[in-house]
């Protein structure tokens, strides 16, 4: 057993994931045409949250500041995850105490205060401990739209969707750096291809793409898999929207083929649990 | 393999004169890097004119020397000293340099396992900057005073952002140099600063001080040039990738003009290739 200042946080599971838009409206299409469902608006910004079982997507599509250059520069790209802890101030204090950097949340008056690091590229990654309470952090953020309030208070089935997996473009030579960075402060382990956590996230890290000059700034997350537990629930997503899946060189697992509405070059793939 | 002119810096601290002038006269000696002292953006007072002469004089950074006393030390001071490394980073970042050197305390007030978990806090804090930490021994130290202890500590934090920095010095103190490479692989030394010296041995702390800071010879001045072969012999033979910089700091240097000393810099670093290449 390690003592307490060489042991990584214990990360429970993966609680959103947050999008920089340049525009909202293609996105919000073409997020519906993969399964999500628009769920609700932050009650002071252009934010949307998007949920697929137990997915949370926000999309912020915020009109100055950091997430806004960040969405003029890279299109539609991940600027944040949020992880769920036990405890959000003791988590974040051991973070920092690990050599993270805080990161700024700039948080408007009357909302959440939720405490993050930095990531991969400047992104930010939120730690969050309310996420079985009776009021959750998007009650406080989030108002529903007309008819979607009981979606925005339900609690998905065991089985429905999940994100099984990030993957992270890092310049060349730094794939290492990163791995230490999710193993020794996340606490992730080393399996064969990827890292995974106990919580069921894996993470992939990627150095061959960008050249080892590259700005760490320009390192940002690539990938997101989604994971669906059957096969019926991916024909069903097809089945409604307009959507080609291209295959790729794992089994069950189908890369999605963005339409060319908006700017990315975040890679979206479905896994169907075998 | 041949090594490039360019993988030969120079520290610009053994120079004398203003910095703008030291610039131009490295950059003219045909260096492409130098290490830079902290202690010389304390001196100037402004880090944007040192960013402005830097960028005019076209030399890169190939080394930052270097954040002082930071292992073994006890909670607020750690914190303080995290905090320094965050400004320091940032000073960094601006003047685009990517390797920081890292120093131990003399007096280690705290566990092998908390010294573990420092030098990880420092290699995480710099990788997210994009910067490399090397770990500098000092033989006044008590936990990292030669490469085995110090490379010990690298190994057990097992951090890919964390090497070592070796440092010829050490041939006078407690190593035999030669020995270096057969306990650290060539990969986890991110950087070699050489110096030469005029003594063989030193015996007081207060000898070891004064050396390291007033008495650091260029490579090929001194009487250790078969020792440097050797380290820049096995260093190649380990697969070593990184800088090697021309450290000299003696008082003899102090007095002389700049032209007198960057002429011996350029023939110390012509020595140091024909023993790389040879």
């Amino acid at each position: 057993m390690q003592p307490a200042f060489l042991s990584a946080i214990q990360m429970k599971g993966l609680e959103f994931i947050e999008l920089a838009a340049p525009d909202a409206a293609p996105l919000a299409m073409f997020l519906e045409s993969i399964g999500f469902t628009a769920i609700a608006r932050h009650r002071h910004k252009p934010v949307t949250l998007f949920r697929m079982g137990h997915i949370n997507l926000i999309v912020n599509s915020a009109s100055s500041g950091a997430v806004h250059d960040q969405a003029l520069e890279r299109g539609v790209s991940v600027c944040a995850i949020a992880i769920r802890v036990d405890d959000a101030q003791e988590a974040y204090q051991s973070l920092i105490n690990a050599g993270a950097w805080e990161a700024e949340t700039n948080t408007g008056v009357m909302e959440l205060n939720i405490p993050a690091i930095e990531g991969v590229g400047g992104t930010r990654i939120f730690l969050i401990d309310r996420y079985d309470a009776r009021v959750s952090i998007y009650d406080i953020d989030f108002t529903p739209f007309e008819g979607m309030e009981t979606l925005f208070s339900a609690k998905a089935a065991s089985d429905s969707a999940s994100v099984s997996s990030l993957s992270l473009a890092v310049a060349h030579g730094r794939a290492q750096q990163w791995k230490d960075f999710f193993v020794q402060l996340l606490g992730f382990e080393p399996a064969q291809t990827s890292l995974t956590s106990q919580s069921g996230l894996a993470v992939q890290v990627d150095d061959t793409e960008l050249a080892a000059d590259t700005d760490i700034g320009d390192e940002f997350y690539c990938a997101v898999t989604l994971k669906l537990n059957d096969q019926a629930q991916l024909d069903a997503i097809c089945a409604q929207g307009d959507l080609t899946l291209l295959e790729t060189n794992i089994e069950n697992c189908f890369e999605v083929q963005l339409p060319a509405t908006f700017p990315s070059a975040l890679v979206w793939r479905f896994e169907v649990a075998a | 393999m041949s090594v490039q002119a360019q993988k030969i810096a120079v520290s610009l601290t053994g120079l004398t004169g203003d910095i703008g002038s030291r610039l131009s006269v490295i950059k003219a000696a045909g260096f492409e890097k130098i290490e830079l002292d902290a202690a010389e953006l304390s001196k100037q007072g402004n880090l944007r004119v040192v960013e402005g002469l830097l960028q005019n004089s076209g030399l890169k950074l190939a080394a930052y020397k270097e954040l002082k006393d930071f292992t073994g030390h006890k909670g607020h001071v750690m914190r303080y000293k995290m905090q320094l490394a965050q400004a320091n980073l940032k000073m960094m970042t601006a003047l685009d340099c990517s390797l920081l050197i890292v120093t131990p305390s003399a007096v280690n007030k705290t566990t092998n396992d908390e010294v573990v978990a420092q030098l990880r806090a420092i290699s995480t804090l710099a990788m997210l900057r994009g910067v490399r930490v090397g770990y500098r021994p000092l033989p006044w130290s008590d936990h990292a005073y030669d490469y085995e202890t110090a490379y010990r500590l690298v190994e057990q934090a097992g951090n890919a952002n964390l090497g070592l920095v070796v440092d010829s010095f050490h041939n006078l103190t407690d190593l035999n140099i030669d020995e270096l490479f057969t306990q650290v692989p060539g990969d986890k030394v991110f950087l070699i600063r050489l110096s030469d010296f005029a003594m063989s041995t030193l015996y007081t702390l207060e000898d070891k001080i004064e050396v390291d800071h007033h008495q650091r010879l260029f490579p090929g001045e001194g009487g250790h040039s078969s020792d440097l072969t050797t380290l820049l012999c096995n260093c190649q033979t380990a697969g070593y990738k990184g800088d090697f910089i021309l450290s000299a700091n003696d008082d003899r240097y102090r007095f002389a003009s700049l032209e007198t000393v960057i002429t011996k810099a350029a023939k110390s670093r012509d020595w140091v290739l024909s023993k790389l290449n040879r």
